[in-house]
């Protein structure tokens, strides 16, 4: 066990610190010092050179800038629309692994909703993640935070059971973020009767281009369109849940085939412009993804024999193996569709997020209402499928996160 | 498939010129006969792109990323065919290849050995002495790179010696025994070469046991990844050896469980030897293009002998240099190379992915 954050308490001291937090009230919705403390964090790390090379740390704290949380404030107020909404009280976030900035959003928003939080954090956390809880620990020395620090606690340790069964048994909401296993395994450990849950699951990402719109697109529009494509996909290298791992191309026979040739050029640009370096085992299991999926006739055309980045991999029917057997690192599958409603029957409930480019509004709507069968909870335009959005997975994170007292 | 010519000459007879045709139309033969026989190999081919292959080159033939054999039992002969399923030795990863052997492969592992083998200790059986333990070989149907390795190799040998007891301890009254019995006479000592360096050469240093075996002929291969992970080469190992033991010849070689039967010997001048009925392939870890002697990369392994599997020509995950074609000083025709060491491995699903990224940065 070990306490990241507040600094200077003993690894045995984890029980008194939670003992401590439980017993303490939560703060109002918004509270300036909440605000104060977000902003600070923002700042030092957007001004800290060491965070420019983790782009997704960079994205976290744009996020949390004054001018953004004021938005989100604006949000809330507008959602919240004059009812009384108070923090639920602590609530127990488990981070996930393979996104290492997920834990950020989650504990922050709750964070600002008044709650009390304790965050696990994986043990192969990165880098930046120490560094991060570096410079939130330097914030929380100045006395002003010491509210903060009284009621935000972030540890880590192994998946030992006793230690998740006290942080769940006196908490008001839990958050575990995915894998399936990760879920399975914390939802044996019982919560409190009056307690809640907000669950994220594994998930498949895609997104759905429509072929005409890249066909006669400028030069321009298309790098554009490949460049925010490439942080869609690269920036967790394709393992954020929200990552595109699909492109569906939505068109006519040879307007699909010429805008593949187009967009697939431009991305590989981007790539080598961006210098994207990898092992190269990588690219091998790359490689050995493509000719397992062939092998057992997943996947009917490779684009490339060796390991070629972006590597395609050519499905008729998007099924739950397609989707586990995707491993992420660069490989695209790639489908053709005529119409984009057509899709609907392809998606389940494993997928999130659809990245889409060249739909109108009104093609975007008719194709949300009719997601029936539980897939697909975020239509959003290419570029922007990991920006973290206050209802994430179908859940509104203000109204789970609080709790409403009604009047009358 | 009739591979006799492959057998009738030396091992290392041929130079270039001679070889490649003949080799690359063996290996053309074999990718059409595992296209029809096995249909998970069938469904790689069709799914690359070209996949109408009209080249004769041999480094055109597909060749199948060695992993592949860890996920999935690609076979080219009925269940009933099969007379033993090989297993990879698995000491580094939990998952362990499986290969399907049939009569005829099998038959053809064990002469493309025998030729190979005579080359480098003669054509007399010796004295063998085998740095493991008996047990390996309790299964006959069944069996990892370790077991096939000691019974191929035992076929060069007589009055063969376990010198560890099942829990891995030297036997060494019993040994010294054998030595005394055998004195005079060339001895041939087998083993790989993580087991000699941690269960016979550190156990000799830390009990001071004087062990000399000046007639010794060491081959040893297999089981590098430890060795390298405690930062010992392969010179190192030998001097270290010869040391301890006084032995002289010492042959390393580089081989796996998915290419049994043509593996590549170290010669007197340190290099690894291509033997006729085999061919390697250095290709750069990026574009998979092939490359130059004496250029750093891939290994590729080609072999004539997978004749009930679509192994003939795979890709591995080692690295590895070809130092030249036909010219070693050793008088064996052919190429020779190094193996430099194993890719360092990624682990893709979770974590440890992001971590790669992130470090990379």
């Amino acid at each position: 066990m070990e306490v990241l954050s507040p600094a200077n308490v003993k690894a045995m001291d984890y029980q008194e610190i939670l003992e401590s937090i439980l017993k303490r009230e939560p703060f109002k919705p918004f509270d300036p010092v909440l605000m104060a403390f977000a902003k600070d964090v923002s700042d030092a790390v957007l001004s800290d050179r060491h965070f420019r090379g983790y782009p997704d740390m960079m994205a976290a704290a744009h996020w949390m800038r004054a001018s953004h949380i004021k938005e989100v404030r604006e949000r809330y107020e507008s959602r919240r629309q004059g009812r009384i909404w108070l923090p639920r009280g602590t609530v127990v976030h488990f981070a996930p692994a393979n996104v290492d900035t997920v834990f950020i959003y989650s504990w922050i928003i709750s964070f600002l909703l008044g709650n009390k939080n304790i965050i696990r954090l994986s043990q192969g956390r990165g880098q930046q993640v120490n560094a991060f809880l570096q410079a939130v620990n330097g914030l929380l020395e100045n006395k002003r935070y010491q509210p903060v620090s009284d009621r935000n606690m972030f540890i880590c340790y192994g998946h030992e059971e006793t230690v998740t069964g006290s942080l769940c048994a006196q908490c008001d909401v839990r958050v575990i973020w995915g894998g399936d296993e990760t879920v399975r395994l914390i939802r044996q450990v019982p919560l409190p009767p009056y307690a809640t849950e907000i669950v994220f699951a594994d998930k498949f990402s895609l997104a759905a281009i429509k072929s005409k719109a890249v066909t006669i697109s400028t030069e321009n529009d298309l790098n554009d369109l490949a460049g925010k494509f490439y942080n869609d996909a690269f920036w967790f290298n394709q393992n954020a849940c929200s990552s595109p791992r699909m492109v569906v191309w939505i068109g006519s026979k040879s307007d699909n085939e010429r805008a593949k040739k187009l967009f697939w050029d431009a991305l590989k640009k981007v790539i080598e412009r961006n210098g994207l370096k990898e092992d190269v085992a990588v690219g091998l299991n790359r490689m050995l993804t493509g000719y397992s999926f062939a092998a057992e006739g997943l996947a009917d055309r490779l684009s490339s024999q060796g390991t070629e980045r972006p590597y395609r991999l050519h499905i008729n029917d998007l099924s739950d193996r397609v989707r586990t057997q995707h491993a992420g690192g660069g490989v695209f599958l790639e489908m053709e569709l005529s119409s984009l409603s057509l899709l609907t029957r392809h998606v389940t409930r494993k997928d999130q997020t659809l990245s889409v480019y060249g739909f109108d509004k009104d093609e975007l709507s008719e194709f949300s209402s009719g997601l029936l069968n539980g897939g697909v909870n975020r239509v959003v335009q290419v570029g922007q499928a990991l920006e973290f959005d206050l209802i994430w997975d179908g859940f509104d994170l203000f109204t789970y996160l609080s709790r409403e007292i009604t009047v009358k | 498939m009739n591979l006799e010519r492959f057998f009738q000459e030396e091992p290392f007879a041929w130079g270039a010129d001679e070889k490649n045709g003949i080799l690359s139309d063996a290996l053309w033969k074999l990718t059409e006969k595992h296209r029809k026989a096995c249909e998970m190999y069938r469904r790689i081919l069709e799914a690359l792109p070209n996949g109408t292959f009209n080249s004769k080159r041999i480094d055109q033939v597909p060749t199948l990323p060695i992993g592949l054999f860890k996920r999935y039992d690609l076979k080219s002969v009925s269940p009933k065919a099969v007379v033993r399923v090989l297993t990879s030795s698995g000491t580094t990863s939990q998952t362990v290849s499986r290969i399907f052997l049939d009569k005829e492969t099998s038959v053809l592992q064990t002469k493309a050995l025998t030729c190979i083998m005579r080359s480098f200790i003669g054509p007399k059986r010796l004295p063998m002495i085998l740095v493991d333990s008996q047990n390996v070989l309790e299964r006959k149907d069944s069996m990892n790179a370790r077991g096939a390795g000691l019974v191929g190799l035992s076929l060069f040998g007589r009055d063969h010696f376990y010198m560890l007891d099942e829990s891995m301890r030297v036997r060494w009254e019993e040994l010294g025994a054998f030595l005394k019995e055998h004195a005079g006479e060339k001895i041939l000592i087998f083993g790989f070469t993580s087991m000699i360096w941690q269960y016979f050469l550190e156990e000799a240093r830390a009990g001071k046991r004087d062990i000399s075996v000046r007639n010794g002929l060491l081959v040893h291969g297999g089981g590098w990844k430890k060795l390298q992970s405690l930062g010992i080469s392969n010179d190192e190992f030998k001097k270290a050896i010869r040391n301890q033991f006084q032995i002289e010849q010492i042959h390393n070689f580089y081989g796996m469980a998915e290419q049994v039967g043509s593996i590549f010997m170290e010669c007197e001048r340190g290099y690894l030897h291509v033997p006729n009925c085999s061919d390697i392939i250095i290709r750069d870890g990026r574009s998979l293009e092939a490359l130059r002697n004496r250029k750093k990369g891939i290994i590729q392994v080609l072999s004539v002998l997978p004749q009930s599997y679509p192994g003939h020509s795979l890709l591995t995950e080692d690295e590895g240099m070809i130092e030249g074609e036909d010219d070693c000083r050793c008088g064996r025709k052919g190429k020779y190379f190094q193996v430099l060491g194993r890719l360092p491995q990624v682990e893709l699903r979770g974590c440890s992915d992001v971590y790669a990224y992130g470090e990379s940065h």
